[in-house]
């Protein structure tokens, strides 16, 4: 069995003093999977995918107690140093759902943030890093724009050039196809799979675009109740007996995509 | 029910807390980031932050250099101008340099750079972290494994600093010697009514002889803390907002109103370290 690059284990998670949105959470994702997380808006989706990097942390309940632990790469997360967690960062890529490009700097500029921090590449290397994933991403002609200026499509092409670059392990994508219209969440999510094709990264994916994972060919999990259900396919989903869980089908537009 | 035997443990716990979260906490935590990210990371990265250091100094410094320039010669002529007619009512017309000195070298040029330079750089530094927190972009810096303290708070930090300092200098200096020009204007627009009747090269002699070790100390270290204070309360109050755009103007708004506060209670402190001490032996 393939190596696992990201685990959470009894996962509990809550927003000051509300009720817990994640209660338990067990998750892992092996090399070359992909797992797509599911569930209704609101419930913690995002969230999980925050925690699963460090980049949230829950507070100790009253009792003091650990809420739960997440491993990256094999690493506890909430265990090791801040320097040591933004090391393994290096080996992860994450398009987050505003996209979060740097907002005063273009696009070939935001690709080559992490290159210019995190290698020892030349400049000339860099420059050519940045232009193949400009032309793997279709944005050939807007690498000088600012985010600004480019189509929500177009911005999350660029984060995902930007998540791409360093060559990842494991991509974390969070909603990806939100705001996209059919055409251009089709044009992302071919990309993936032709990235993904090519460089056999992980993907985890949070949405609630449950079709987007028959796209990728990967299993889904959905989140309900602050806990993470068996992983199904498309097919599981739309049958299953819970209507709850045809209701996310029906969500979705399952013409899409065919 | 829980052991008793916790509780010291439990009350240092919510101390430290409480300490973490508090304003103070978090700016001396942010100090301690500051200074210690030069250290890590890689020495690549220092290039793109001469970059960020290098536009923070220019819009800190150099943009606002003209109107300082002249802001500083009307403040320095009135200031000589008064002086220069009160003194002499009170027979103490000698310790003129020692007085321009005073109000000029050791107050006027770091706090009126300071307030200048916190309303001005201090807020767009607010804004521009406060901008970058609320649209996600300082996570996506953590999401890439960089250091958003080494990549945004020091070198707007080093820009700040030194760019206020050159800014100090900058006023003291026109201040001095160009309001110097200007109050001889005003002696020939109203003769008689002002004492000035010395000379360019005396004056500069006076308020040469006036400069102690102190003062040549202070004109740099000064306004190097007040840079210090405003870019980190610029930065901190940037960093601590969460995700709404409405929180950014509260934060500027925060950012300058601490600075200002904390300017003030600085300088109060550099006047009782090194000012009021050397007065006693300098005025009659």
């Amino acid at each position: 069995m393939s190596e696992v690059l990201s685990e959470a284990c009894g996962l509990r998670f809550s927003y000051a003093e509300g009720l817990p949105i994640l209660d338990g959470v067990d998750l892992e994702i092996r090399r070359g999977e992909v797992l797509l997380v599911g569930g209704e808006s609101g419930k913690g989706k995002s969230t999980l995918l925050r925690l699963l990097l460090g980049l949230e942390k829950p507070l100790p309940d009253m009792t003091g107690s650990c809420c739960g632990q997440v491993f990256l790469f094999g690493e506890d997360c909430w265990d090791v140093p801040v320097s040591r967690v933004r090391e393994l960062r290096q080996r992860t890529g994450f398009v987050f759902q505003g996209n979060a490009l740097i907002s005063h700097l273009s696009v070939a500029e935001n690709i080559a943030v992490p290159l210019h921090y995190h290698t020892k590449q030349t400049d000339r290397e860099i420059d050519e890093t940045v232009h193949r994933w400009v032309d793997n991403l279709l944005l050939t002609g807007h690498e000088h724009k600012r985010p600004a200026h480019l189509s929500l499509g177009m911005q999350r092409r660029a984060a995902m050039a930007r998540a791409m670059a360093m060559n990842p392990e494991i991509l974390f994508l969070d909603e990806p196809t939100a705001g996209l219209d059919v055409k251009n969440s089709e044009i992302f999510l071919s990309l993936v799979g032709n990235l993904r094709a090519l460089s056999n990264v992980a993907i985890l994916m949070v949405s609630h675009d449950l079709a987007s994972a028959r796209f990728l060919d990967g299993k889904i999990q959905l989140l309900m109740d602050g806990v993470l259900r068996e992983p199904k396919t498309y097919g599981d989903i739309s049958d299953s007996d819970d209507p709850r869980e045809r209701e996310l089908v029906r969500d979705d537009d399952d013409t899409r995509f065919e | 029910m829980r052991s008793r035997a916790g509780l010291p443990a439990r009350i240092l716990e919510w101390i430290g807390g409480a300490w973490s979260a508090s304003l103070p906490g978090q700016a001396v935590s942010l100090t301690w980031r500051v200074a210690a990210s030069p250290f890590r990371g890689r020495r690549s990265t220092l290039r793109q932050i001469l970059d960020v250091f290098l536009q923070q100094t220019y819009f800190t410094a150099v943009e606002p250099a003209p109107i300082v320039f002249f802001l500083a010669v009307l403040i320095g002529g009135v200031t000589l101008v008064e002086f220069t007619t009160l003194l002499p009512r009170l027979g103490t017309s000698n310790v003129l340099g020692e007085v321009m000195v005073l109000a000029i070298v050791r107050e006027l040029g770091p706090l009126f750079t300071a307030f200048l330079v916190a309303g001005r750089s201090g807020s767009a530094l607010a804004t521009y972290i406060g901008n970058m927190k609320v649209a996600g972009e300082v996570d996506s810096l953590e999401a890439m494994g960089i250091d958003p303290v080494r990549f945004l708070v020091l070198p707007a930090v080093l820009g700040c600093t030194i760019g206020l300092t050159c800014l100090s200098l900058l006023f003291t200096a026109a201040a001095l010697f160009g309001g110097f020009f200007l109050a001889q204007g005003l002696v020939v627009l109203f003769p008689g009514s002002l004492g000035l009747e010395t000379g360019f090269l005396e004056y500069v002699g006076r308020v040469s002889s006036a400069l102690g070790a102190t003062d040549l100390v202070l004109i740099v270290f000064k306004p190097a803390v007040f840079g210090l204070v405003v870019a980190l309360l610029a930065c901190l109050a940037g960093l601590r907002l969460e995700k709404s755009p409405h929180e950014v103007p509260q934060g500027t708004r925060s950012a300058v109103v601490q600075s200002f506060v904390s300017i003030v209670i600085l300088d109060g402190i550099f006047a009782t370290m090194f000012v009021i001490p050397g007065l006693a032996g300098v005025l009659p």
